[in-house]
């Protein structure tokens, strides 16, 4: 079976655009655009048990990016890498991604292709 | 005595007028939310062709484009929407080909518009892409009355790496007030190394020193700013504050013995800054300035050197706890739970 990620992002676009690059790559992606819909699916310790990678939006319309990789980290210790992706591209922005448990952070704009290249190493 | 003639004439006036007006709001409203339904769609399909292509990785067509017909606004809002989540090369020749092939020459012509709004959308298009021959027309648009136009004017100037464009901007920033000048100094610190040689030009003038350093402070540019070791000599303290910030981010071969000096000025912002500098260098000597400064006489330095302490890790954190009383204890104390 293929790795799985789960994606989420309110962008639709951008959500359907990751998506497409990632299956691409013959990655299994759930894609989600709200943050209490990814809240929720990672509640379950058994979706989580799936998944390779778990790439996040930072700025959500109902929670925090933030917030959620905090609860994600708390619950599973890092079991699960997580790239951040966010407009928010100070050094302060990056740190904090980076101190609550993300393993990458990638500022938008940003190429897809980086991303992938980024998904392939820290999934290996 | 009252005519009620007229007075009757004139209420049936009033609620002819109000009808009329109820019934343009409602014409309006179903008008805009008809148009937000067409522009959406048009968007959608912009959006979807530049998604198609990303995918397929296929270069940008002319033919292959959908119709733009009239709608070279939408189309900029789309291009504008797309720089801000998509990078790379491939997407760069994307946004390369629409602007040359359907926004350019519209941009040029609208630069001289009587309104304003097209003025707009001239600067907006430059500030994605412009070329040499554009720079007079760039000029004159940073020199426009509406700061709306002026801003993405100033993008493009540095987009455009055009010396009298920054020379211009620095200037704008010198004699602008308030929120205008973050845009501005915004737009200077996405310069490229042309535009840093410009700024390092610039800076020999002390009518601009400040506001050069204030760019430089905003970014690491990775080069060794030539004046900044002789700024630490320099009598005024703004001076020294500003360069102090340049070297948080610019090093010099010698960048700690700056800070471990910044802490015995008299200057309360010079000394916090210089605390916050010792922190990036965790040696038994930082530890001990840093400890020794919970005690100082101003919150702002005690926070900082607090802070300091905290980013230091378990060595700093130990330290921390051990204050046993007086400002030393309260800064550590909020440290702890704060900082």
């Amino acid at each position: 079976m293929g790795k799985k990620v789960l994606v989420v992002d309110d962008d639709q676009s951008l959500l359907k655009l990751i998506e497409s690059a990632f299956k691409s790559k013959g990655y299994e992606v759930v894609s989600l655009s709200k943050g209490n819909d990814a809240m929720n699916y990672l509640k379950d310790e058994s979706n989580v048990n799936s998944l390779s990678l778990l790439v996040l939006d930072r700025m959500l319309p109902d929670i925090e990016g933030v917030e959620i990789l905090k609860f994600f980290y708390e619950k599973y210790q890092g079991k699960v890498p997580v790239i951040i992706l966010s407009s928010l591209s100070s050094e302060k922005d990056v740190m904090e991604g980076l101190s609550k448990g993300a393993t990458d952070y990638l500022t938008k704009p940003f190429n897809v292709e980086v991303l992938l290249q980024k998904a392939e190493k820290i999934t290996r | 005595m009252i005519d009620y003639h007229l007075l009757t004439l004139f209420l049936i006036g009033e609620a002819f007028i109000l009808l009329f007006l109820m019934g343009m709001i409602v014409f309006h409203r179903i008008f805009r939310s008809f148009s937000d339904r067409v522009i959406a769609k048009k968007k959608d399909q912009f959006s979807q062709y530049y998604l198609s292509l990303i995918e397929s990785k296929k270069p940008f067509s002319v033919q292959e484009h959908p119709k733009v017909g009239g709608n070279e606004k939408i189309l900029l809002e789309t291009i504008e929407e797309f720089k801000q989540r998509i990078g790379g090369e491939l997407w760069y020749s994307i946004q390369k080909g629409v602007v040359d092939s359907f926004l350019i020459s519209l941009a040029r012509k609208r630069a001289k518009s009587f309104f304003w709004i097209k003025r707009n959308f001239s600067s907006r298009v430059f500030a994605l892409k412009a070329y040499p021959e554009d720079e007079e027309t760039i000029l004159k648009l940073m020199d426009d009355k509406k700061f709306l136009v002026r801003s993405p004017a100033s993008f493009a100037s540095v987009y455009l790496e055009s010396q009298r464009g920054v020379m211009k901007l620095v200037q704008t920033i010198k004699n602008e007030y308030g929120y205008s000048q973050f845009i501005y100094l915004d737009a200077l610190i996405q310069g490229s190394e042309k535009v840093f040689q410009y700024l390092i030009d610039i800076a020999k003038d002390p009518l601009y020193h400040k506001i050069i350093l204030k760019v430089l402070a905003a970014r690491s540019w990775g080069r060794v700013i030539p004046f900044l070791e002789s700024n630490f000599n320099s009598g005024d303290p703004e001076v020294r504050f500003l360069s102090l910030k340049v070297l948080m981010r610019n090093p010099l071969p010698n960048t700690s013995e700056h800070f471990f000096k910044g802490v015995l000025e008299q200057d309360v912002g010079i000394r916090a800054l210089s605390l916050e500098g010792i922190g990036a260098y965790p040696t038994d000597q930082s530890s001990a300035i840093l400890e020794k400064a919970l005690n100082d006489s101003v919150w702002e330095v005690r926070l900082s050197a607090g802070k300091a302490l905290k980013r230091l890790g378990q060595l700093g954190i130990n330290i921390l706890c051990r204050q046993k009383e007086g400002v030393a204890l309260e800064v550590a104390k909020y440290v702890l739970v704060f900082g």
